[in-house]
């Protein structure tokens, strides 16, 4: 009785945790994707609606990969793509904080500016999977069930990424 | 093919930076790796949006309860209409022949010739609505408001007798009892018994008196009231399409009373008694009238 009530999608603290745990994923997915915030948390909310809907359907162990699933899908075709915009955080522990020359800081800030331009000329896929990797610090393994492709197929996303950001970012030296 | 994707690798600290020495820009790639640690989560109203889900929820709700409540309508509706529309009688007399209606409530309505009515069989007794293209003479019971409407103009009764003509472009009423109220473009008229409107091309065209009780299509009469002997013939030569000679004739009464619209010998004797006066047949359509010279 208990394992069925905590399978049982349509409860609604199961429902909220589900929430808890993936909406912002699933946004942030979207962002990276699409680079439109009210696109992002629109989707979110359709597919946690879908979700609600087929609550009966879905078993509780499958509500992440339904939501993906029904997120893909959604006819998005109403957005453009816009730029993706990143913000670098403030409170992050400077590993060189004895050696801050100015010429140092400005190097570096002249610096991140070319790596947020070049991961916004990332194709889609690619930086899709690297922000996923990068700033939601999802493993291969989980950034490959989201996009719903092997881990070696991510893999070779991330490398690809890679190079061609320090590509673009050593070009502009 | 299992290729190895040492960069991959070692973005995910899978590999040391060591083990990628001698590659290409590995200094670029060194502060990729750390910038790109370092950029904040997009901006996600979580609790704002997880409201907007809620509120999507229970308005699918009330929309599913709406549903089927305007489901049960228009099932209502539907056979209310069919209903409606299976009640509603239609009847088209024809060409050459008048037609009798009695209506629920034992109103009369006499079709003349090439005329359309159309009124709700079941439905009569909660509105009493008909319409009617051509000519008609209704005879209607005491009860609700009675209406007629036409292509042109609407006539309303509570009971009473009276003619509605619509026909091309003209619209008239005839009020033989009681009162009569017609509508027509905005306008409202008051017939009172025998009065008469007549709307042609949108314009009152005349409105005055009548006599008789009935229009002399439905009583088969006419009514003459106080003429002379020509306007009577005249009326006469109308109806019957013939041509009548009253030249010999002295004109010396007015003539008042009825005389038959289908019969036309008869309304000759009719007349041939009130004057005294006699008539040759010339040939089928044409009379000759002379004075009856006692013996």
């Amino acid at each position: 009785m208990e394992k069925e009530l905590i399978d049982n999608v349509c409860e609604e603290k199961i429902y909220e945790r589900i929430y808890d745990n993936h909406s912002e994923a699933i946004n942030n997915y979207f962002y990276y994707k699409f680079g439109d915030r009210e696109m992002a948390e629109e989707s979110v909310q359709e597919a946690f609606i879908k979700l609600w809907e087929n609550c009966k359907k879905v078993p509780f162990g499958k509500a992440k990969s339904f939501l993906y699933t029904v997120a893909n899908n959604l006819s998005l075709n109403r957005y453009k793509h816009k730029k993706v915009v990143l913000k670098y955080a403030n409170s992050v522990p400077q590993q060189t904080q004895d050696n801050q020359s100015p010429d140092y800081k400005m190097e570096e800030q002249e610096f991140k500016l070319k790596l947020e331009k070049a991961i916004q000329n990332l194709s889609e896929k690619q930086r899709v999977a690297f922000l996923l990797h990068r700033i939601d610090g999802k493993s291969y393994k989980e950034i490959a069930e989201i996009l719903n492709i092997s881990v070696k197929a991510v893999e070779k996303r991330m490398q690809k990424a890679l190079e061609s950001l320090r590509e673009e970012i050593d070009a502009f030296k | 093919m299992n290729k190895n994707y040492h960069l991959a690798d070692w973005l995910d600290n899978k590999k040391s930076d060591d083990t990628l020495s001698g590659i290409q820009g590995m200094d670029t790639l060194k502060k990729i790796k750390q910038y790109s640690a370092q950029f904040e989560k997009p901006k996600f109203s979580k609790d704002e949006v997880f409201r907007q889900i809620k509120n999507k929820q229970n308005a699918k709700k009330s929309k599913a309860i709406n549903w089927s409540v305007a489901a049960s309508v228009l099932v209502i509706l539907g056979v209310t209409s069919l209903a409606f529309l299976f009640s509603v009688k239609d009847v088209t007399s024809q060409i050459d022949s008048q037609q009798h209606v009695v209506l629920p409530d034992n109103s009369k309505v006499i079709l003349a010739e090439d005329s359309k009515f159309k009124f709700n069989n079941w439905f009569w007794n909660f509105d009493r609505t008909a319409k009617l293209s051509g000519l008609a003479y209704f005879e209607v019971e005491k009860g609700k408001t009675f209406t007629v409407k036409t292509d042109f103009g609407t006539v309303q009764v509570l009971g009473t007798r009276f003619q509605v003509l619509s026909r091309d472009s003209i619209f008239k009423v005839v009020c033989y009892e009681g009162s009569v109220q017609v509508k027509f473009e905005g306008e409202e008229n008051v017939l009172k018994k025998g009065q008469f409107i007549t709307y042609h091309n949108r314009l009152i065209f005349e409105q005055s008196n009548v006599y008789g009780e009935k229009p002399s299509w439905v009583s088969k009469t006419h009514h003459f009231e106080n003429v002379s002997l020509s306007e009577v013939m005249q009326e006469l030569e109308k109806e019957y399409s013939i041509e009548v000679d009253i030249l010999k004739v002295t004109e010396n009464k007015r003539f008042t009373g009825t005389l038959p619209s289908d019969d036309l010998s008869l309304a000759l004797e009719i007349l041939n008694k009130t004057y005294q006066m006699n008539y040759t047949i010339i040939n089928e359509n044409k009379f000759i009238f002379v004075d009856n010279v006692q013996p």
